[in-house]
């Protein structure tokens, strides 16, 4: 049970979601963009995170589509994760959606909640980010498109009452060879011990990972390795190494057996897609 | 009519089947009463600390509130076995989400925003992280008032330790078969505690009427138990006391002995008597309820060359966190069962149960048998290690048969099952003789493992069942017992046993599908797999007693004597001239003549059972009859294993169990099938994480896996017949069973994909890949 009262705004446009949340704030009160709402409101069942206002953007059309025009696709951000995995259009982002909680859970779950959401791992970004992918995003200071480069560092640089409005991708990269892996402790139903999504650009390889680190990274400088010389082996083991960031250990799993999953993942990556090309 | 066929041994459609596919059936968790309030529980944040202070002022001022309670409104301490737990903290918190307040209120929502203004201060106090940390001289007194604690006489605490109980086993010489032997091999193993995870979380509504009766409605495996307990802890007149126990959805232990009863009743006699619903979220239903037991263990064993196990001298800790409950019992069962189901003459056993500052343990389904099993069966894999034979010939060689000894020297007697032949059908189904590790390809290994179990009913020696039967104007029966569906399906059962005696279709036998302790007939428990067994023999016998009266009644219009008379196929009759006789209608209300005259009567049947033959153990060497009936039985599974990454999957789980006779092939199969399940649950991932000051980390299902659709194996299930004589139409118990060998199977099956013997549970993915690496440069082998 929520054992609170909230306000329910229901927006139909983003000006108007926009709008809602900028009154509340104004009024003292604490707002929140409500999408799948699987997360806020287990949070709020056990107490933690009480939003006073929740702006729901489900209703919002502008937001419900994925659109694919003048050499880009773009995924609204209250479009469901199992409706992307059925999109199809953009394979690496079917298989990590897919991966993520279990299909009655992706009925819900929107792919602006999972990267925008109060959990860690945001899988949803991967694929976009080694797509060179872009985000719009909305707020009281009007709508802006920015790449992820700029937008996106472990979460998504939003502003207070700003909201994404949709991921894009260039179609040029859509078709390119790609892999993907995510590994869980056991039951798969479960947060990511690891998920690496790689794909085959016209540049070189690239590599987004979450579940190693408890965010989304695509680190440019250390994807160098991968694209070098030696044996998959060796290059995994050099693009782990230059990676900046500690690997997690929590409940789930120590650092080590994450490290080791992901020099896997990266060596199977590397032969694969070799394999492929 | 007649009805040929018999109804013993056939899969009779299960009678609480249809509602419950549909969600129709009314769980306690259900049911919601005019005028009731609703209790929510402040729970503690800590796992071990002294109370400053609580604030209630706030949550009591709060609009709808009734009252705010906290330890010092109910001084009194209930126990199970040992009165040890205050209804809400005193002074002390002892476990993380150990209940400290309770707020009453009109509805839910303002229960929970009452407990949310509630603020307590904590000195925390350091914490008792393990058993064997426990049992240090320097480890903290958890119970320092343990002298105190009013506690039955079974129970030996030991007041000025951690230990709430121990269990002693010394049959013949151990340490002279110690010295004598060829070989001895030592391990020691040990797992966190973990949770059930029935479907419905615990529940409870209590109510005071105006005559002072107290009504509980709740969600439990023992009615009758939760009325003595209430009774002798809380100073009411067990007939004051009326227990209301309809479906329970899944006990598996976690419902039996007492639960939420009396923080119910009080904080109902609080508010004035007026219903109060206490109800756990899934969280409190995980850590402020108790769970099953956590264990430390050493087990030693002394063998021959060829195999023959000659001593054990054994050590188990069972964790049985802040409070004792069930673990005290747990421990004993575990004690005289010790050696799992092997004939080893010489045996010396310490069987403990230690407080710590984790949440508290209570019955889980195997009742210490789980544990013992584990240790033993990892330990036998030990010994094959050592002497380079075949576990399964092992185990063979030293399997406990009739007229051998247990080790509280209770000899086995005819009605013991042949756990050979389970082994062998075990094995057989996982085809071990076809090889124990097969390599797939460069890093995929497929690896089977085999254990052996026993289980007897742990319950005391004066255990009963009652049944009364009373008749329909359709000649159809009311059976009325004080057994409890707890997902088991046992008043299908029982309606198959009065209709096998009664010679009729079982649709013609209506189970009572609600306990209510005021009219239904006591019995001991839902527990321990001897309901069938025990309510079943209370409905024959009840069958019996009617069918007398029947009789009784017939023998005048039928004009002959009763013993010439026969009940079957819904007629009495002359049993030499079957075409006299009555249809049961006729009889069973009374009999009336054609000119009007009536005789006879409603026709109420009494039945009952208390076990045979059961003692006490002696307090110091163990010795005496725990054990009314053992089911014996043995497991085998495989597993394949990518030893990159310790990824695996449970291909094939076989059980063969010696059940004495099947009464319900799908039930029985449903029983066993889900029991391993829970085993592989068990095995793998189903335990608590805690962190560093011992507090809970994954009391959530999110972060609790158990397992799901889409994971199971092949199950295979078969099942032996050697009578049990004394079981109803020779059935033994065999509702816990299934998991017992589980947690052994698997390790030894997972041991041998990685190469090296595992020790612990839960056996992870990343516990596979690190022992793997491990091995892989220290080229062990296991066999």
């Amino acid at each position: 049970m929520i054992a609170y009262d909230v306000v329910y705004v229901r927006a139909d446009s983003v000006d108007e979601a926009v709008t809602a949340w900028q009154q509340a704030h104004a009024d003292g009160l604490k707002p929140a963009y409500l999408s799948g709402g699987t997360e806020l409101l287990t949070a709020a069942r056990e107490n933690r995170n009480r939003p006073d206002v929740l702006v729901d953007l489900k209703r919002i059309g502008a937001l419900r589509s994925v659109t694919e025009s003048e050499g880009t696709l773009r995924v609204g951000a209250c479009v469901t994760l199992t409706e992307v995995v059925e999109d199809g259009r953009f394979g690496l982002l079917s298989r990590a959606a897919g991966g993520i909680a279990d299909r009655s859970v992706r009925n819900s779950i929107t792919i602006g909640g999972n990267v925008c959401g109060m959990l860690p791992y945001r899988e949803a970004l991967l694929p976009f980010l080694v797509a060179d992918g872009s985000a719009t995003v909305a707020g009281p200071d009007g709508t802006r498109s920015e790449t992820l480069e700029q937008l996106f560092s472990k979460r998504l640089l939003l502003k207070p009452g700003e909201l994404l409005v949709s991921l894009s991708v260039p179609s040029a990269l859509l078709r390119a060879a790609c892999w993907y892996r995510r590994r869980e402790r056991d039951a798969r139903v479960d947060y990511p011990l690891l998920t690496l999504c790689a794909l085959a650009a016209p540049g070189g390889r690239r590599m987004a990972v979450s579940g190693a680190f408890a965010y989304p990274l695509r680190d440019r400088p250390a994807e160098a390795a991968l694209n070098g010389n030696g044996s998959p082996g060796e290059r995994a083991a050099a693009f782990v190494a230059g990676l900046p960031n500690a690997i997690r250990s929590d409940m789930r799993a120590g650092a080590g057996y994450r490290r080791a999953l992901l020099l896997r993942a990266v060596e199977d990556a590397i032969i694969e897609l070799e394999a492929g090309s | 009519m007649p009805v040929s066929m018999s109804q013993i041994g056939r899969s009779v459609r299960r009678k609480d089947g249809p509602d419950k596919v549909r969600g129709r059936v009314r769980y306690t968790d259900d049911i919601r009463l005019p005028g009731m309030l609703h209790a929510a529980l402040l729970t503690s944040a800590v796992a071990h600390a002294r109370i400053r202070s609580i604030d209630i002022e706030a949550a009591a001022a709060l609009s709808g509130v009734h009252g705010v309670f906290t330890g010092d409104h109910f001084p009194f301490r209930v126990g199970l076995y040992l009165g040890d737990k205050p209804p809400l903290a005193q002074e002390k918190v002892r476990y993380y989400g150990e209940p400290v307040a309770a707020v009453v209120a009109d509805d839910e929502r303002t229960a929970l925003e009452a407990v949310r203004l509630i603020s307590v201060g904590y000195d925390e106090l350091p914490v008792v992280r393990s058993p064997r940390e426990a049992l240090d001289h320097t480890a903290p007194l958890i119970h320092p008032g343990m002298a105190d604690y009013v506690h039955i006489p079974a129970i030996l605490p030991e007041p000025g330790s951690n230990v709430s109980h121990r269990t002693r086993i010394r049959k013949g010489d151990a340490e002279a078969a110690f010295r004598a032997a060829d070989v001895t091999v030592e391990g020691e193993f040990e797992f966190p505690p973990g949770d059930h995870v029935a479907m419905e979380p615990r529940v409870a509504i209590a109510e005071v009427r105006s005559d002072g009766q107290v009504v509980i409605r709740t969600s439990t495996q023992s009615p009758y138990g939760v009325r003595a307990i209430m009774s002798r802890c809380l100073d009411i007149p067990a007939g004051r006391i009326t227990i209301i126990a309809g479906p329970v959805g899944g006990g598996f232990g976690g419902k039996a002995g007492i639960q939420l009863e009396p923080l119910a009743y009080l904080l109902s006699r609080s508010v004035g008597g007026q219903p109060v619903r206490l109800a756990n979220t899934r969280e409190q239903d995980m850590v402020t309820s108790p769970g099953a037991p956590g264990l430390q263990s050493r087990v030693r064993l002394a063998a021959r060359k060829d195999g023959t196990i000659t001593a054990a001298q054994i050590e188990f800790l069972f964790d049985s966190g802040g409070y004792a409950d069930y673990a005290v019992n747990v421990a004993r069962a575990a004690g005289y069962a010790c050696t799992g189901p092997y004939n080893i003459p010489n045996v010396t056993a310490d069987s403990l149960s230690v407080y710590t500052n984790h949440p508290f343990a209570t019955a889980y389904r195997g009742f210490g048998h789980i544990e013992l099993s584990y240790s033993i069966e990892r330990s036998l894999d030990l010994l094959a290690e050592e002497l380079q034979l075949d576990p399964v010939e092992l185990r063979a060689r030293n399997i406990i048969r009739a007229g051998h000894a247990t080790p509280s020297s209770d000899v086995l007697d005819e009605n013991t099952g042949d756990l050979e032949r389970c082994l062998r059908r075990a094995a057989a189904a996982i085809e071990w003789d076809a090889g124990s590790r097969v390599q797939v390809d460069a890093h995929t290994v497929r690896a089977k493992g085999v254990s052996c179990y026993w289980k007897a009913p742990a319950i005391p020696t004066f255990t009963d069942a009652a049944a009364t039967v009373s008749f329909n104007e359709d000649a159809s029966l009311n059976v009325v017992t004080g057994a409890v569906e707890i997902g088991q399906g046992i008043f299908t059962g029982l309606a198959q046993l009065a209709a096998e005696r009664l010679g009729i279709d079982t649709g013609q036998v209506h189970v009572v599908d609600e306990v209510i302790t005021d009219r239904s007939p006591h019995d001991w428990t839902t527990a321990a797999s001897r309901t069938l067994f025990m309510a079943g023999r209370a409905v024959l016998s009840a069958i019996d007693d009617a069918v007398a009266q029947i009789k009784r009644v017939a023998a005048a219009p039928l004009r002959c004597p009763e013993e010439d008379l026969e009940v079957h196929g819904g007629r009495v009759f002359i049993r030499d001239v079957p075409s006299q006789g009555l249809p049961l209608e006729e009889v069973v209300l009374g009999y009336v003549y054609p000119n009007g005259n009536a005789i006879g009567g409603p026709i109420i049947g009494r039945g009952r059972y208390i076990a045979r033959h059961l003692t006490g153990i002696d307090p110091d060497t163990g010795q005496g009859r725990p054990g009314l009936e053992w089911t014996l039985g043995a497991e085998g599974v495989e597993v394949e294993v990518d030893v990159r990454d310790g990824r695996y999957r449970v291909l094939r789980c076989a059980c063969a169990m010696d059940v004495g006779k099947v009464i319900n092939p799908e039930l029985a199969r449903g029983q066993v099938v889900g029991a391993m399940a829970m085993g592989i649950g068990y095995t793998t991932r189903e335990a608590f994480v805690f962190d560093s000051r011992e507090r809970v980390l994954n009391e959530r299902l999110r972060d609790f896996k158990i397992v799901r659709y889409g994971e199971h194996p092949r199950y295979i299930v078969d099942f032996v017949e050697t009578p049990q004589g004394d079981g109803p139409y020779d059935a033994r118990g065999l509702g816990e069973q299934g998991i017992v060998g589980m947690p052994g199977a698997l390790a030894s099956a997972f041991s041998r994909a990685v190469g090296v013997q595992l020790l612990r549970l839960p056996i992870t993915p990343e516990y596979l890949w690190s022992e793997a690496h491990k091995a892989s440069g220290a080229s062990r082998s296991v066999r």
